[in-house]
C-alpha cells in the first residue's frame, strides 16, 4: 500500500514539480504509514526506484534517439573498462544508487521524525 | 543526542539533494540530470513532438506561419518585417539556443563562467583580443542605423520571447550538463557571434614567425623562400582582366620592420588556419544545359554539431529568401532568391598586424608615437570562473590596438621599459554594419543590387560569388581592405613610426571584381585574389593553389553544365599537389634497394591521384608529403621556436628546379651532408614506419584513406558522446572535396538559376536540431558523406501545397 501510494502520488509530484519532490512525498507518506525506520528506507526506495526507473524505460523505449547511450558516452568517452558495460545498465545504476538513496532516506527520516515527536 | 538520532536521515536526505542538485566539479549536476522527470531524457524527442502548434506572443503584430519540411527546415511566413526577424529568433533559438549562447561566451572571453578553470587561457586570449570592446561599440553604433537597429532588436525579441518561457526540463540538454541556464538576449551578442566568424577568419597571423625567420637568416633568405607569389596559381580575378580605375599612391619607408629582438619571439598567436577555406564557382549561361548560370558555394570550417548553419526560408511582402543563417544572427549568410544567388569564401588577406611598442616605464603608461611620449588606456578585465572566484588581467591599447603579447623581457629599446606587441586587426573595426550586405543581398534582384549591397561590408574579407538569372555572374573579393605598401604587415612593424601605420583603405570600388568574363565562369579558393598586376598589396601568403587549379581546368572543360556537374565537382577527390609533385619523387623511389618500402613506391606507382576513401595511396601521399616537408624544413626552421616552413609552392619548386639546395642537409648530422634523394628516400620510409605503427601492416582496409583520416564531426562543448567519428570519405587538404580530420565542407549548395522560379540543392554535415536527443541532431551527415545533395523546398507562398511539408506553427499576436 505504501509503495503503491509513493508510486501514485510521487509520480504525479514528480511530474510537475522538482526532481526532488518525490523526497517531501516519502518523508511525509513514511511519517503516516510507515512503521519501522528499516521498512520506511526499503519500501521508498523501492518505489523511487521503480517510479525512476520505470519512467526511464518508457522515455528511453519511445525515443527516437536513445539518449541514454549518448551520456553513458559522456561518462565513459567510449574507451576503457567502463565503456564495456553496456550503456543502459550503466545509466541505470546511476539513476537506481540516485533513487535508492533520495528515497530511502527520506522515508526513514518521516519515521524517525515521527518518533521524535512523540 | 536525541535530535541527532531522529534527524540524521533526514540531514542525509537534505545533504544529497543539496550535493546532487548543483554541478560538482567537473561533474555535472547528477540528481537533477538523471531524473527522469527533469534530467537529459525529458530531451527525448520522437514523432510526437513535431506536430502542429499555435502560440501566442508579446512582441509580435501578425499571424507568422512557420511551416516545417520533412528536413525540418522552417519556412517563415510573416506580413512584415518585424515579425519575420522575431520569428526567425524564435525558432532558431528553438533550434539552437545552447549553441548561440556558445559562440558568444568564446568571444566574449567568458567560457570560465560555464566550464570553469581549464578555459581560462583560452578565454584571456581572447580578451586580449579585444573582440568583446568592439562589438559592444558596433552595438552601440548600430542603434543609429534604422534598419540594422530593426532588424537586430525584432530577431533579439523572438529569442527573448522563446528564453522567457523555456522551462528547466526542455533546456538543451548541455545546460542541464553544465548546469546554468539561458541570459536575456541582445543586440551586442549577435555581433559577438559575427566577431566570432571575424576571429575564426581572419584571426590568424605569421608575423612573428617570419619576423623570427629575418633576424635569423636575413631578408635575402626571405626573398627567395617566402615569396610574395607562387610559382604556380590561378588567381580569383582572371589574369589580364584589367583594373579600370587610378590607384592611390602608397608610400613604402625606408625602414620595414621592427628591429629585431635578441631571443626569437615566442606568441602564442595562431597560424593563419590552412584549413579554414571555402569553395565557390559560378558558371555563366553558356557553358549551362538552361543557358542560365549555376552557382555553387562549399564554405570549409570546423565542423561541429551543432552545425554552424541553419537552413531557413524567411518569406514576407518585402523578401523571399532561402539559404543558411548564423546562429545568433538575422537573415541569410549563403542562399538565393527567385532571381540571384550568392555564396562566400574567405579572402584570407593580410588584416592582423603587429606593432613593437616601447614603453616609458614597466607600468606602461605611455609608449613612443611619432617622437612624443603617448599615454596609453587601460582596462582590467575581471574573469569569473564557475567557482565563483575571480581573476583579474589589465589590458592595454594603444592606438593600434590592444597589446596582445606581453612577453616579460627586456626590450632592445630600453632596458629597464618593458616591450610589448600591439595588434591592429581589421576585426576590431567599429565602422559598418555587415548585417545589412545580408539584408540587401537577400532582397537582390540583379548585377546592381549585388554592387550595392558589397558596400556596406566590413570583416571578414569574403569573396562574394554572384549569379543572376539575367545571365550575370560576378566575384568580388570584397570588405574593408588595409591600404598598405608592398609587404606591409609581412614582418612586426615599428609602433613608434607613423609611418608604419596602416594607410588607410583601398577604396571600396578599387577591390577587385570581375564580371562575365570571357572564360564564361568566375570562382575562388581561396588562392590570390589577384596576379601581382594588382596595384595594392593584399599580403604575401595566400591558400595553396591546388583546389583553385583543379576547380579551374574542370569549369574550363565544363559544357551543358547542370546542378549535377557541379556537384561532381564539389565531390571531386583529384590530388593537384600529387601530380605536381610525383613525377620528382618516385624516380627517386626508383633508386632504392630497400625491399622494405617496394610494395608501398608500387601502389604509389599505380595510383590514379585520386583522394578517394578506398585509396592507400592517398594516406602515403598525404601522410609523406608532410613528413618530407619536415625533413626538409625543420632543422632551419623549427617550429618550437616560432619559425615558419616555406609554403608548399616553394618546397616543391625547389625539389623540382633546386636538386642541390643547401637547404636539403640536415643541420643536426654533423658529419653527413644530406642530398635530396636522401631526404626523399628518408622521409618516405619513416612514413611507412610510422603508418605501420599506427595502423598495423598496409592492407588496403587498414590504410585505406578514409580510415586513416577519420573524418570526425566533434561535439561544440567537446561532449565525447555527442560528437560523430570514423565518417567515411575522401577528399583532403588541398583537394576540392576539401574534408580533412576535423574540417571540411560546413554547407554545400548549388543553385540553378531559372526566369520562373530557381531550383536549389544543398545539405550541411549535421542537422536542423541541435537537441542531441533528435533524429534531426546530425540526419544529413551519412548522405554529406556520400557527396548527395537534398533538394532544397524554396516555396513560392505560404499557400504552395507539397509533400515535403510536414507540420505548421502559427504564431498570433498575444492580445
Amino acid at each position: 500500500m505504501l509503495y503503491l501510494l509513493i508510486l501514485i502520488i510521487g509520480g504525479i509530484a514528480s511530474y510537475f514539480g522538482p526532481w526532488w519532490i518525490i523526497a517531501p512525498v516519502a518523508l511525509a507518506l513514511c511519517w503516516w504509514k510507515a512503521k519501522t525506520p528499516k521498512e520506511a528506507y526499503l519500501v521508498s526506495a523501492a518505489a523511487t526506484v521503480s517510479l525512476w526507473i520505470g519512467y526511464a524505460t518508457f522515455l528511453n523505449a519511445t525515443a527516437d534517439v536513445s539518449l541514454v547511450d549518448k551520456i553513458a558516452e559522456m561518462f565513459t568517452g567510449g574507451v576503457g573498462f567502463l565503456s564495456k558495460i553496456p550503456k543502459i545498465g550503466f545509466v541505470f545504476t546511476i539513476m537506481t544508487i540516485i533513487a535508492t538513496a533520495i528515497g530511502g532516506f527520506a522515508g526513514m527520516s518521516g519515521v524517525q521524525m515521527r518518533k521524535y515527536f512523540k | 543526542m536525541r535530535f541527532i538520532k531522529h534527524f540524521w536521515s533526514y540531514l542525509v536526505m537534505v545533504g544529497l539533494i543539496y550535493l546532487l542538485h548543483k554541478p560538482l566539479g567537473m561533474l555535472p549536476p547528477l540528481g537533477r540530470l538523471f531524473s527522469p522527470f527533469e534530467g537529459f531524457l525529458q530531451n527525448s524527442t520522437n514523432k510526437n513532438a513535431l506536430s502542429d502548434e499555435t502560440l501566442d506572443l508579446k512582441g509580435i503584430k501578425e499571424e507568422v506561419k512557420v511551416i516545417y519540411d520533412n528536413n525540418q527546415v522552417p519556412h517563415i511566413f510573416a506580413n512584415n518585417e518585424d515579425d519575420l526577424y522575431f520569428a526567425q529568433g524564435y525558432v532558431m533559438a528553438k533550434d539552437r539556443i545552447w549553441q548561440m549562447e556558445f559562440y558568444t561566451m568564446v568571444a566574449a572571453g567568458r567560457l570560465t563562467e560555464i566550464v570553469g578553470e581549464r578555459a581560462l587561457e583560452y578565454d584571456r586570449y581572447n580578451r586580449r583580443l579585444g573582440m568583446a570592446r568592439a562589438a559592444a561599440k558596433i552595438a552601440e553604433n548600430l542603434k543609429s542605423d534604422p534598419i540594422s537597429s530593426k532588424i537586430l532588436n525584432s530577431y533579439t525579441d523572438g529569442v527573448n520571447s522563446f528564453i522567457a518561457q523555456i522551462e528547466y526540463k526542455n533546456l538543451p540538454v548541455e545546460y542541464k550538463i553544465l548546469g546554468y541556464k539561458p541570459t536575456q538576449w541582445t543586440p551586442y551578442k549577435t555581433i559577438l557571434m559575427l566577431m566570432n566568424m571575424r576571429s575564426t577568419l581572419n584571426g590568424g597571423s605569421d608575423d612573428f614567425r617570419i619576423s623570427n625567420v629575418a633576424n635569423e637568416y636575413g631578408l635575402d633568405t626571405i626573398k627567395d623562400l617566402f615569396t610574395n607569389y607562387p610559382a604556380e596559381e590561378s588567381p580569383i580575378i582572371p589574369v589580364g582582366t584589367p583594373w579600370n580605375f587610378s590607384p592611390i599612391p602608397v608610400k613604402t619607408p625606408t625602414k620595414i620592420m621592427a628591429v629585431g629582438d635578441d631571443n626569437k619571439i615566442i606568441a602564442k598567436i595562431p597560424s593563419p588556419a590552412p584549413e579554414i577555406g571555402s569553395n565557390n564557382w559560378a558558371v555563366g549561361g553558356a557553358k549551362s544545359a538552361t543557358g542560365l548560370p549555376i552557382l555553387s558555394n562549399d564554405p570549409h570550417l570546423g565542423l561541429t554539431l551543432p552545425s554552424i548553419w541553419y537552413q531557413m526560408q524567411l518569406s514576407c511582402p518585402t523578401v523571399n529568401v532561402y539559404g543558411v543563417a548564423l546562429p545568433g544572427c538575422p537573415g541569410i549568410v549563403i542562399g538565393y532568391n527567385k532571381d540571384i544567388a550568392w555564396g562566400v569564401t574567405n579572402v584570407g588577406s593580410d588584416v592582423m598586424d603587429f606593432y613593437k611598442i616601447k614603453f616609458s616605464n614597466t607600468e606602461k603608461t605611455h609608449y613612443m608615437y611619432n617622437n612624443k611620449w603617448t599615454p596609453t588606456t587601460k582596462y582590467v578585465e575581471e574573469f569569473r570562473l564557475k567557482s565563483g572566484l575571480t581573476v583579474k588581467d589589465t589590458l592595454i591599447y594603444t592606438h593600434h590596438g590592444p597589446v596582445v603579447y606581453n612577453e616579460a623581457k627586456e626590450s632592445n629599446f630600453n632596458k629597464n621599459a618593458p616591450a610589448g606587441h600591439a595588434m591592429r586587426w581589421v576585426a576590431l573595426e567599429t565602422s559598418g554594419s555587415d548585417l545589412m550586405i545580408f539584408y540587401y543581398l537577400n532582397r537582390a534582384k540583379n548585377y546592381d543590387d549585388y554592387r550595392k549591397a558589397l558596400t556596406f561590408y566590413t570583416a571578414p574579407a569574403q569573396n562574394f560569388i554572384f549569379a543572376s538569372n539575367q545571365n550575370d555572374i560576378a566575384i568580388t573579393p570584397n570588405g574593408k581592405l588595409p591600404l598598405k605598401w608592398k609587404e606591409q604587415g609581412k614582418y612586426i612593424l615599428d609602433g613608434s613610426m607613423p609611418e608604419h601605420d596602416w594607410q588607410g583603405w583601398i577604396p571600396a570600388e578599387q577591390n577587385p571584381t570581375v564580371k562575365n568574363p570571357p572564360r564564361g565562369f568566375v570562382s575562388s579558393a581561396n588562392q590570390f585574389s589577384t596576379d601581382p598586376t594588382y596595384p595594392y598589396y593584399l599580403g604575401w601568403r595566400f591558400a595553396a593553389p591546388n583546389r583553385a587549379v583543379r576547380i579551374n581546368e574542370r569549369l574550363a572543360a565544363m559544357k551543358n553544365a547542370n546542378a549535377d556537374s557541379l556537384r561532381s565537382i564539389l565531390n571531386d577527390n583529384y590530388n593537384v599537389a600529387a601530380r605536381r609533385i610525383l613525377p620528382t619523387l618516385l624516380p627517386i623511389l626508383e633508386t632504392s634497394k630497400d625491399a622494405s618500402i617496394a610494395p608501398a613506391r608500387e601502389i604509389m606507382k599505380k595510383w590514379n591521384l585520386m583522394n578517394d576513401a578506398d585509396a592507400v595511396a592517398a594516406t602515403i601521399y598525404e601522410r609523406w608529403t608532410k613528413e618530407l616537408s619536415n625533413w626538409i624544413w625543420e632543422d632551419d626552421f623549427p617550429l618550437e621556436q616560432s619559425m615558419l616552413y616555406p609554403t608548399e609552392d616553394r618546397t616543391f619548386e625547389m625539389l623540382k628546379k633546386q636538386a642541390t639546395a643547401k637547404w636539403f642537409d640536415n643541420k643536426k648530422t654533423k658529419d653527413k651532408i644530406e642530398t635530396m634523394n636522401d631526404i626523399v628516400l628518408g622521409s618516405f620510409k619513416a612514413t611507412i614506419d610510422s603508418l605501420t605503427l599506427h595502423n598495423g601492416p598496409m592492407t588496403p582496409e587498414t590504410w585505406a584513406w578514409a580510415k586513416v583520416k577519420n573524418t570526425s564531426i566533434g561535439h561544440l562543448g567537446k561532449i565525447p558522446g555527442f560528437s560523430r567519428t570514423g565518417i567515411i570519405n575522401g577528399g583532403g587538404r588541398g583537394i576540392v572535396n576539401a574534408t580533412s580530420e576535423t574540417h571540411g565542407p560546413s554547407w554545400r549548395m548549388v543553385i540553378e538559376l531559372d526566369k520562373e522560379w530557381p531550383r536549389g540543392y544543398g545539405l550541411y554535415p549535421g542537422g536542423q536540431s541541435g537537441n542531441v536527443g533528435s533524429k534531426y541532431y546530425d540526419n544529413m551527415v551519412d548522405k554529406w558523406a556520400a557527396g548527395k545533395l537534398d533538394t532544397l523546398v524554396f516555396m513560392k507562398n505560404k499557400d504552395e501545397k507539397s509533400s515535403k511539408l510536414t507540420r505548421t506553427i502559427t504564431i498570433n499576436p498575444k492580445k
